[in-house]
């Protein structure tokens, strides 16, 4: 019988403080810095199947509403009153997506009977592997990434297993910040329970139980109610990140995007091969995993904002996950990256939104901004000393009606950064410049938000500095309607000297005393023309310093002078521009669009039919290998058919007898 | 009548739509309250217009007053709906989007990709940077540019600016570059206001500090006018009282003060509400207390312990962050006029959204047609059928028409229980919000009592009670006056801090008490400044302490007397250990503590109020006045039955009223539930507890 609309809502705001109560719990007491000032952690309350049903919605990172805990639940056989299990390893029952992501889950029981899980995760900022850390692109499988601990009691029946603990300890690089982010965690888990407790005090256990599955059924009916007043069509839409490997090729993100009456599904057939560099995604094939959910939460909730959020949303929507690709690697694939492509894959679903609902949705968020760690010496203790200093964010895309905000928004919007004056104090930089990088924003009748940039100083030798998750210094944040792509993001060694070096794609490096790093995240994309953005609104980004003279003549076709805007020169200007505009409905930029000429969607096609009939061990070479046969090809010799992919694919199936069959298949 | 005696007090607490006064001598022979209508456009007015009210009513000569004190929104007002002065900011060479970014993250529930930032007190094209550099230890690693001044000077002049701020990074560790900066700008531009951040919060943590100083900059000349015109206007009427005003740290400071910390005024009223509720609360023998004032469209709750309102630095002002130290206040959209909804998949709620005064509920009869909480009250009988004694009357078929069709209807439900689901959900939303600050603070709400005020307090304060667990609910006797109470029992009041971070293996007691003494003297100064006499003086010295890298810290008053030496902060780490402990359920001994900031809160004991006591009941049963029909408590199929009506005035201490009843007043609805019983005591307050006392 369902439970009453007044006790259901005073059960749902009992269940969000719970909620939130943990997540409070969890910051106040955590020890290391990155999760203080990033709060890149989540509390919450399951069901005894492992549905989350309860997310806090003011502190970590609160858009994990769909975290299903019921795979790594059932791999513990027996649960007593006061046990704490956790695990960090991506692939025992795909909960856990990197290592350094260290899960929790306490069985609370009533009577003899377990009634709910409190969870949660903290994102440990080291746990041990190839490098400080944890995560870098360049690591290829799940080993290098430090320390995994499958499902395993951390706490049975209340007592510490001292020996889970110092195996963990041990492995890592700062223990003493793992260990006392795990108490905050513990403590967290402790707080769930009590709060659990405190309901089915309230309530009784019955209508606590039956509350819970109709707040589950609440939420999916709210989402299908947003999904039905969607227009019905297959949307197709593809991005990419610069490189799938450490100087390697393009890596494309592909997506199909049916809506059907209340139903949707997401087709991620056409995404590349499993990568040998760690962005790949472990979702187990669950065709409703978390990561693939919290891109289509974002687009639900920006179209109807009294959308509860739990898992009950996600059951509106399948995927299909093809295996062996960097949506469902199989092990040992390297994973502790893939926030970059997760993130990547947030702005995918929302582009292929985008045209269903142009009016309501907006342009790309900025995007391709690392988080930054410094490891060096302080030179007054002889100390070595680790920090995450900041994450580089971008603003979020344009659309109608309002330009994109500036330095924060979109899917990173729940990133902090940290205070300079902290930073200097714990990393032991000097910050020169912390700001908004001029000329970033995608232009448009409403632009898209600014980028940040930061320059900083070493002062110790041996500096290593890490730039996790940096992208976008090719593929840039695509505009929509009209709007254009942002602007590339940054990484300079040693800007302005004699000394100074593009550090491109790199997301690591070692620097020593004097050397300078500039740092900028990729812009956000426009929305609508740029050309019929008000002249007034570009003069008054041109006197905030965030647009250039030039910028706002090329980009914009508004010529200032004198500190004003000529108004017949720009009208002369617009007017010669008109004629040159496309109707595409994304503007990806220029060098993806060049990219775009040779790798058409009928190459991508080919590769993707291709690829599929290797073993998954040979599919990411091959994809190299045949990105390498179609590049020297001239513009004139290229069909863009995918004819020149088979005829390359059937070449590698020739030169190695272990692919004829393959190569048969092609060629027929 | 003209009343005699010298030592006359005046309270004036100008509220958004009323303003209201209170004037006591200081003997407890004489109290007068009254209400009089704000006036937002000239809010000098509205604080006249109540002073002459009150003085005309009461015949208390000009001279006969000793002191004015004032509660303002003026600050407030200003700062949330953008009327300030157009400001600048200079700030160090590199950093002038600083304030732009913020700390970069939106707020949670917001829309991630429509969420607009709320606007910054300085445009970004007014912002200007100066070279020079101090580094975190204080020393200076590029020297200040004086040369570049002169250019922003003209930048400021060229751009018209009425005020600018001063931020330069690690200030607090040095402030000589930024005060350099103030001297030089003060030279060149002799009519513009300036604000230094190391005036102002001279802590780390640049964009908070940044916010702090540019609104404080904005403000001050909108705050320096005002006060212009209180004392024009005191000064003509001749009293020649000083006049104190009422700040967010729950104290008061002279007009001088105000003026030149203009946004320490920023939550002026509701910091004097916290300290009403905390003095009534002492009276009454309750040190622990939660405060909630429900009016309109909001419930404020506050918390006081040991008799003094908790204080934070971590508070918020609209969507600026406010990171000087303020009472600590949880405010929630649960008002009277708070409107319940049903939306289509049949799910209920109410507020935060309100109905505000216009149109108001449905029973207030101006156009509203929406259910509201009062109107739920109406429908059960829970509030009288007129406000005002009868000047006011409700709506009583228009109440029933909105929860019938607004709620009953769509959920399909009878309207009585529709009316019982609207207070059962506001009243869940005040219990969270209660628990917020108990709780979630570490603090068992059975060791605490709940005061109820405000116009819609009274008539839930019972059912939060029953819901917290607390273990006595008062009831003022003026429940819509708390505010000025507040006023004349607040003493003057500042918070001295600085910056000075110390890791655990160095710990500098001696360079600690350098600076406890270098900001006690401040104190001290400001103290004989304001002619408080050096035994009514009282310095609390405290620090700020956080683990290692811990992005949070908490304030530990130092509890050893005498000069700070080793042993003083052995005593403030093992104080902060348990401090956390009793907040997150554990400490961790082992680990390096930091001390960061260190404070010294100053207090010069200056409130004073002595209330007039009622005469004792002859018979522990009063009388009711009548009965009406009435549900109160929480059984959604109960129907409305006769429920004893008592009036508040007719009560006299030591009456003992056991529910179910209903106690009417002008201005206010006081519900006690069956079980509960309600004792007047002997300053008219209502203690209301479980069972019979």
């Amino acid at each position: 019988m369902p439970v009453d609309p007044v006790t259901l809502e005073i059960l749902k705001n009992h269940t969000r403080a719970a909620a939130e109560s943990m997540a409070f719990t969890l910051y106040r007491t955590a020890h290391s810095t990155f999760v203080k000032e990033t709060e890149d952690f989540t509390t919450g309350l399951t069901t005894p199947a492992g549905e989350t049903f309860a997310t806090p919605t003011e502190l970590g990172a609160t858009w994990f509403v769909g975290l299903n805990y019921g795979r790594v639940i059932e791999m513990i056989d027996d649960y007593r009153p006061g046990d704490i299990a956790l695990t960090n390893d991506p692939y025992s029952g795909f909960v856990c997506t990197h290592t350094p992501d260290m899960h929790i889950w306490k069985p609370i029981f009533h009577e003899d009977e377990i009634v709910a899980f409190s969870v949660g995760h903290v994102h440990n900022t080291d746990v041990g592997g190839a490098v400080p850390a944890s995560l870098s692109r360049t690591l290829s499988e799940i080993h290098q990434e430090g320390i995994r601990i499958p499902p395993a009691k951390i706490l049975v029946e209340g007592e510490l297993n001292r020996q889970v603990l110092d195996l963990f300890l041990t492995n890592v690089r700062a223990p003493d910040q793992n260990w006392g982010d795990l108490k905050a965690q513990i403590a967290a888990c402790n707080t769930g329970e009590r709060k659990v407790r405190e309901m089915i005090e309230r309530f009784g256990v019955d209508v606590f139980r039956e509350g819970v599955a109709d707040l589950l059924d609440y939420a999916e009916a709210q989402a299908r109610a947003i999904v039905r007043n969607l227009p019905d069509g297959t949307y197709p839409f593809a991005d990419y990140m610069d490189e799938d490997s450490v100087d390697g090729w393009p890596c494309r993100l592909a997506l199909t995007l049916v809506i059907d009456g209340d139903e949707l599904v997401f087709d991620f057939t056409g995404s590349d091969p499993q990568l040998e560099s760690s962005l790949n995604m472990p979702t187990g094939g669950d065709e409703r995993h978390t990561l693939l959910m919290v891109g289509m939460t974002y687009v639900l909730y920006s179209l109807d904002p009294s959308l509860y959020l739990n898992s009950g949303v996600g059951r509106v929507c399948r995927c299909i996950l093809p295996s062996g690709t960097i949506v469902n690697p199989v092990f040992p694939a390297a994973v502790g990256m893939r926030t970059l492509s997760c993130s990547r894959l947030q702005g995918l679903i929302l582009g292929a939104f985008a045209p269903a609902a142009p009016e309501r949705l907006a342009g790309s968020p900025g995007s391709g901004g690392p988080i930054m760690n410094v490891n060096t010496t302080d030179n007054r203790t002889g100390r070595r000393i680790m920090a995450a200093i900041n994450p580089m964010t971008g603003g979020a895309g344009g659309r109608a009606g309002e330009d994109g905000q500036d330095g924060s928004g979109a899917n990173q919007g729940f990133l902090k950064n940290t205070p300079v004056e902290i930073n200097e104090a714990e990393a032991g930089i000097k910050v020169l410049r912390y700001g908004l990088s001029p000329d970033s924003a995608g232009p448009g009748l409403h632009r898209g938000g600014m980028a940040t940039e930061m320059r900083f100083q070493a002062f110790s030798p041996n500096t290593r500095v890490t730039a996790r998750n940096r992208d976008r210094t090719r593929f840039t944040g695509w505009g929509i309607a009209g709007g254009r792509a942002g602007a590339s993001s940054r990484f300079i060694k040693n800007p302005g000297t004699n000394r100074e070096v593009d550090l491109g794609n790199t997301d690591i490096l070692t620097i020593g005393p004097g050397d300078v790093i500039h740092v900028t995240c990729g812009g956000a994309g426009g929305w609508g023309d740029p050309l019929e953005r008000d002249p007034d609104a570009v003069l008054l980004d041109w006197r905030r310093g965030w647009v250039t003279t030039g910028h706002a003549r090329d980009a914009y076709g508004v010529v200032i002078a004198q500190g004003a805007v000529d108004g017949p020169a720009t009208r002369a200007l617009r007017a010669a521009r008109a004629n040159g505009t496309d109707n595409r409905f994304y503007d990806v930029g220029d060098e993806c669009r060049a990219f775009e000429a040779v790798w058409t969607d009928a190459n991508y096609a080919a590769l993707t039919e291709c690829l599929a009939r290797l073993p998954v061990h040979w599919r990411f070479y091959a994809k190299h290998r045949i990105f390498a046969a179609l590049e020297p090809l001239s513009p004139d010799d290229r069909r863009g058919d995918g004819s020149d992919v088979r005829q390359a694919f059937a070449a590698l199936c020739a030169e190695f007898p272990e692919l004829s069959d393959a190569g048969g298949a092609a060629a027929a | 009548m003209t009343e005699t005696g010298a030592g006359f007090r005046v309270g004036v607490d100008v509220g958004g739509t009323f303003t209201d006064m209170i004037l006591a001598d200081g003997a407890g022979g004489a109290l007068r309250v009254a209400k009089s209508p704000s006036v937002p456009s000239a809010p000098a007015d509205g604080f006249f217009g109540g002073m002459d009210r009150i003085l005309a009513r009461s015949g208390v000569a000009p001279e006969a007053i000793d002191a004015v004190l004032h509660g303002s929104t003026v600050a407030t007002n200003a700062i949330l709906e953008g009327k300030v002065a157009r400001t600048g900011l200079v700030t160090t060479a590199g950093f002038r989007h600083v304030l732009e970014i913020g700390r970069a993250e939106i707020p949670r529930e917001a829309n991630l990709f429509s969420w607009v930032k709320p606007r910054r007190p300085v445009r970004a094209r007014h912002i200007f940077e100066v070279p020079g550099r101090i580094r975190l230890d204080g020393s200076e690693a590029v020297p200040l540019d004086e040369g570049a001044l002169r250019g922003i000077g003209d930048a400021i002049s060229a751009a018209r600016l009425d005020a600018v701020a001063v931020v330069l990074l690690h200030s607090y560790a040095n402030p000589r570059h930024e005060r350099r900066v103030g001297e030089v700008l003060r030279g060149l531009l002799p009519e513009v206001e300036i604000a230094l951040s190391v005036d102002v919060l001279p802590v780390f943590r640049e964009y908070e500090r940044t916010v702090a100083t540019t609104l404080n900059a904005s403000v001050q000349p909108v705050v320096g006018h005002y006060i212009g015109r209180l004392a024009e206007g005191l000064a003509r009427r001749e009293i020649r009282a000083p006049l104190f005003i009422m700040k967010s740290n729950g104290g008061t400071c002279p007009p001088d003060e105000a003026a030149r910390g203009a946004v320490h005024l920023a939550l002026s009223g509701p910091a004097a509400g916290a300290r009403g509720a905390a003095w009534l609360g002492r009276l009454a023998g309750m040190d622990d207390l939660l405060g909630i004032d429900m009016g309109g469209t909001s419930a404020d709750v506050s918390l006081v312990r040991d008799g003094e309102p908790a204080r934070t630095t971590a508070g918020k002002l609209g969507e600026h962050p406010l990171a000087l130290p303020i009472i600590d206040i949880h405010t929630i959209g649960a008002g009277g006029g708070s409107v319940a909804t049903v939306n289509a998949q049949g799910s209920i709620r109410v507020g935060p959204e309100s109905a505000g005064a216009d149109p108001g509920p449905a029973c207030y009869a101006k156009g509203g047609t929406r259910a509201t909480v009062s109107d739920a009250n109406l429908v059960l009988g829970r509030i009288p059928p007129h406000l005002l004694d009868g000047e006011v009357a409700l709506d009583g078929t228009a109440a029933e028409r909105a929860v019938r069709t607004g709620v009953a209807e769509p959920l399909g439900i009878g309207t009585v229980a529709a009316a019982r689901g609207i207070v059962d959900l506001v009243n869940a939303n005040m219990t969270g919000a209660l628990k917020v600050m108990s709780v979630e603070r570490g603090l068992d709400p059975r060791e605490f009592a709940l005061a109820a005020f405000g116009g819609a307090g009274p008539a839930h304060g019972a059912d939060l009670m029953r819901s917290l667990g607390a273990g006595r609910l008062l009831v003022p006797r003026y429940p819509g006056i708390l505010c000025a109470i507040g006023l004349l029992t607040a003493d003057l009041r500042y918070d001295f801090a600085v910056t000075r971070l110390q890791r655990a293996d160095a710990y500098d007691p001696t360079a600690t008490e350098a600076i406890f003494a270098e900001l006690t003297d401040r104190a001290n100064r400001r103290l004989e400044a304001d002619g408080v006499p050096p035994e009514s003086r009282e310095f609390q010295r405290a620090a700020d302490l956080r683990y290692a890298k811990q992005g949070v810290e908490l304030t530990v008053p130092v509890t050893a007397g005498g000069p700070v030496a080793e042993a003083a902060l052995a005593t403030l780490v093992a104080d902060f250990h348990s401090l956390h402990e009793r907040l997150y359920t554990f400490a961790d001994p082992g680990a390096p503590v930091e001390i960061v900031n260190l404070r010294v809160e100053a207090v010069g004991a200056t409130g004073t109020l002595v209330l007039p006591e009622i005469p004792a009941a002859s018979k522990r049963r009063p009388e009711p006045a009548g009965e009406r029909p009435a549900s109160l408590d929480g059984n959604g199929a109960a129907t409305p039955r006769a429920t004893p009506v008592y009036r508040r005035e007719a009560l006299l201490a030591g009456h003992v009223i056991e529910g179910p009843a209903i106690v009417d007043q002008l201005d206010s609805t006081v519900v006690i539930l069956p079980g509960q019983s309600a004792l007047t005591d002997r300053h008219a307050n209502l203690v209301v507890t479980e069972g019979t006392p």
